[in-house]
């Protein structure tokens, strides 16, 4: 018997229209036809499930191992199967008896209908996480339902019809099926040819008039034949070619490191409709900074469990993409959910210093932060950035032989080293101080007001998650509240630090960066600082910056956001408007992370040597197209003043990526001399 | 919209990363040979390049075209892997 194959889904679909009209009843199989999945191979999407199992029965105090859990699941399936095949012509289980044996042997009598309903659960949406709807086959089903043919899923697997339900509506064509058939129901299978009697019955089916289309030759091809039913069989070899290329990078995975994050990305990557053109810096945003931002979420995830993290505050702005991207991606690596709770922190390094002299008042490292921008350089740039009125230190300031605009940063003319000398025994001075303290005092009680109602307090552990540099911000925040008895110790979590001036870190405050960390010597990650700035911007919040804290008359607090009516305020619109397809790529990657990641088990330590290539490869050695196409039009930094320094500072490897497309273009070796410099500064640090 | 700024698929047409290709891997990994780069795990490895490439590159005509033989091909690819265990003294079960 001939059965009709089909090598692509056109070919198959362009006989079945022809067909079309001679059937009154369609059945699909659904898996590899209607579905495909992102993986090569359906047995690794119970290996999340496993570790899930594994995770559930270490919190309860008992030991399973991942490895145990899957061999106890793949014996019980198999006993399954062979005792129904005694019973009927196929070897079928059924996923809740089977599952369900297998809970109750781990957990004893903690076994429930709930806990199975959380397993379940789980499986479902990781297997929904890769099963992806084919896209032709699905409007050839709209087709046919125009045209009021029956339309049946008909799938030989252990799952239930109610959990394949949930698939086919998950994938969005529930209302194209008219019911969905599974052997797991029945025992009664495609397999033996058995399933298609019971169909014929259960739906009173002509199978003159009918047409099965599926994958297996067998199952789907012979079977049906056998029984009078016309076949389509889809052999498609483009599906054959992407696995291919999904099973050497998941197989590679295993034996070279490299391999890891590329694999990760092939299982993130949108396929047939979800693969549509797209901005290209939606693109970027996807492949580029979606598993960069990825990879910092679920370190932070795992460092915060680990130490018993009791809350984690996501520092605006960029805070705000990393909560998002939490919140999408997490879920599904921890389903456990023993995870910290997580809030959005209204802050900035403007609107806590302010706030962070109150009670130690200005110290000389604090002073000295202010003069690293080229743009700050004398003590009104002092008071601009503490939010001090400058007119009562005129006495003071006379007493050192200073004035408001006296040049105090070397990178002015002007500048004399004595002035600064002065101002530092201007900072030892108590009067001074004093001042200081009482002009801070308002904006510390309005942050401390806001952090208690934040919960700030309620915890022992807190994570800080900002994107970087200095840690100026976590700086600030504790030098802030250091004076209470009841503060947290704060876990700084930071997407690089560049520690240009060191944190003064000990028990109860420090600061890591989870992707490139100075104190951690790591060249290729050390490429971040290519394009600091594309990162805040890419990461930014859609909301105006934090000027300060202040209180109200009512005794509460309240926040004080930057206007966005003036020409900065314009250009933040206009960058947010630049990078809005940008962000909305990071958040389509955040969907695809957190199943793909689950799936595969690993975590920063196996994507970094993949995410360093990406770093080097897209900031190091980018193409001048990327470059002109990705890099920001505008970067507010209101800390950073408006005076122009005499001495630029030095333009670092930075310079690459604010060059103009004939220098990028033409210059000989631009990237190569820039990445030997850079190779020179890290070495030199 | 400039050339750059043309919209573009996500996945290209050989099931790779329009973002960063295949080919920017390979450069980037010969570039590492002559240039400390950094920790990138031992890097991507030759063999596992030209495989991939070939796939990516001459795939679409080969899977086109090696498909209807594909069961011929599968169990001459089991007797091979069956003649390779012997030859090395195994059984010719459970090789991955």
């Amino acid at each position: 018997m001939k059965i009709p194959k089909f090598y692509t889904l056109a070919s198959l679909i362009r006989r079945g229209r022809r067909l079309a009209p001679k059937v009154d009843t369609v059945t699909f199989d659904l898996f590899d036809t209607l579905l495909i999945r992102r993986i090569h191979d359906p047995d690794l999407v119970k290996l999340p499930v496993a570790r899930f199992v594994a995770e559930l029965a270490r919190n309860r105090g008992l030991r399973w191992s991942r490895q145990q859990v899957q061999r106890l699941r793949d014996e019980i399936e198999r006993r399954h199967r062979r005792e129904t095949g005694r019973r009927f012509d196929d070897h079928e289980a059924c996923y809740p008896e089977y599952m369900q044996e297998m809970l109750a042997e781990i957990f004893g009598d903690f076994a429930d209908q709930a806990l199975f309903e959380q397993v379940a659960d789980y499986e479902i949406s990781m297997e929904n996480a890769m099963l992806v709807p084919r896209g032709l086959l699905v409007d050839w089903l709209r087709e046919l339902k125009e045209d009021k043919k029956k339309i049946i899923i008909v799938s030989d697997i252990y799952l239930p019809a109610n959990y394949l339900w949930r698939l086919v509506e998950h994938a969005g064509f529930a209302h194209l099926v008219d019911d969905v058939v599974s052997s797991a129901d029945s025992f009664l299978a495609k397999a033996s040819g058995k399933a298609f009697p019971l169909l014929q019955e259960r739906f009173s089916l002509d199978p003159g008039r009918w047409l099965h289309v599926g994958d297996n030759p067998i199952s789907d091809g012979l079977r049906p034949l056998e029984f009078g039913i016309r076949a389509l069989v889809l052999h498609d070899a483009e599906e054959k070619r992407r696995k291919a290329v999904v099973r050497r990078l998941v197989n590679y995975s295993r034996g070279k490191p490299f391999w890891r994050g590329r694999a990760l990305q092939q299982l993130m990557l949108p396929l047939e409709g979800e693969n549509r053109d797209r901005h290209p810096l939606y693109v970027e945003g996807f492949s580029f900074f979606g598993p960069l931002i990825g990879a910092f979420v679920q370190e932070i995830a795992r460092v915060s469990r680990e130490r018993g993290i009791g809350k984690i505050f996501f520092l605006s702005r960029e805070g705000w993409t990393f909560k998002k991207f939490w919140e999408e991606a997490i879920p599904l690596l921890y389903p456990d959910g023993q995870l910290p709770e997580t809030d959005y922190l209204y802050v900035s390094r403007m609107a806590l210093a302010g706030a962070s002299c109150a009670h130690r008042g200005l110290s000389r490292t604090n002073a000295d932060i202010v003069f690293l921008p080229s743009g700050n350089a004398d003590f009104l740039d002092i008071c601009r950035v503490f939010s001090l009125d400058p007119q009562p230190f005129t006495p003071h300031l006379a007493r050192y032989k200073l004035t408001e605009t006296t040049v105090l940063s070397p990178l002015h003319h002007g500048y004399l080293p004595e002035n600064r000398i002065r101002l530092y025994e201007m900072l030892e001075d108590e009067d001074f101080q004093n001042l200081v303290k009482e002009q801070s005092r308002g904006a510390n009680e309005a942050l401390q007001r806001y952090l208690e109602e934040s919960g700030f307090f309620a915890h022992r552990n807190v994570a800080l998650v900002d994107i970087g540099w200095l840690g100026t911000i976590q700086r600030f925040l504790y030098e802030a509240i250091s004076h209470r008895d009841d503060v947290p110790r704060c876990h700084g979590l930071l997407f690089g630090t560049t520690r240009g001036i060191p944190y003064p870190a000990d028990a109860r405050n420090h600061i890591e960066g989870l992707i490139y960390d100075r104190h951690r010597f790591d060249f290729a990650a050390s490429s971040l600082l290519y394009a600091r700035d594309l990162f805040e911007e890419a990461c930014r919040a859609p909301h105006p910056t934090l000027n300060g804290y202040a209180l109200k008359k009512d005794g509460g607090f309240e926040l004080i956001f930057r206007k966005t009516d003036d020409e900065i305020g314009r250009a933040e619109k206009n960058q947010d408007e630049q990078y809005a397809p940008l962000q909305e790529g990071i958040f389509a990657a955040a969907r695809r992370y957190g199943g793909a990641s689950a799936l595969l088990g690993h975590s920063l330590a196996d994507y970094r040597p993949w995410l360093n290539h990406l770093l080097v490869g897209k900031l190091a050695f980018p193409s001048t197209a990327e470059i002109l196409a990705v890099r920001h039009r505008n970067h507010l930094d209101d800390f950073h003043g408006a005076k122009k320094a005499a001495r630029q500072q030095a333009a670092g490897v930075g310079e690459l990526w604010s060059r103009d497309g004939l220098s990028l273009r033409c210059s000989p070796f631009l990237r190569l001399r820039l990445f030997m410099k850079h190779m020179k500064d890290r070495l030199n640090e | 919209m400039n050339g750059a700024m043309k919209p573009r698929k996500t996945m290209s047409r050989g099931y790779d990363l329009a973002s960063i290709p295949l080919h920017r891997t390979g450069r980037l990994f010969f570039l590492s040979r002559f240039l400390p780069m950094g920790n990138m795990g031992g890097g991507p490895g030759w063999r596992c390049l030209l495989v991939l490439g070939i796939i990516r590159y001459c795939g679409g005509i080969l899977f086109r075209a090696m498909i209807p033989f594909e069961a011929s091909i599968h169990r001459l690819y089991q007797m091979r892997r069956k003649i390779g265990s012997i030859a090395v003294g195994g059984n010719g079960k459970g090789r991955g």
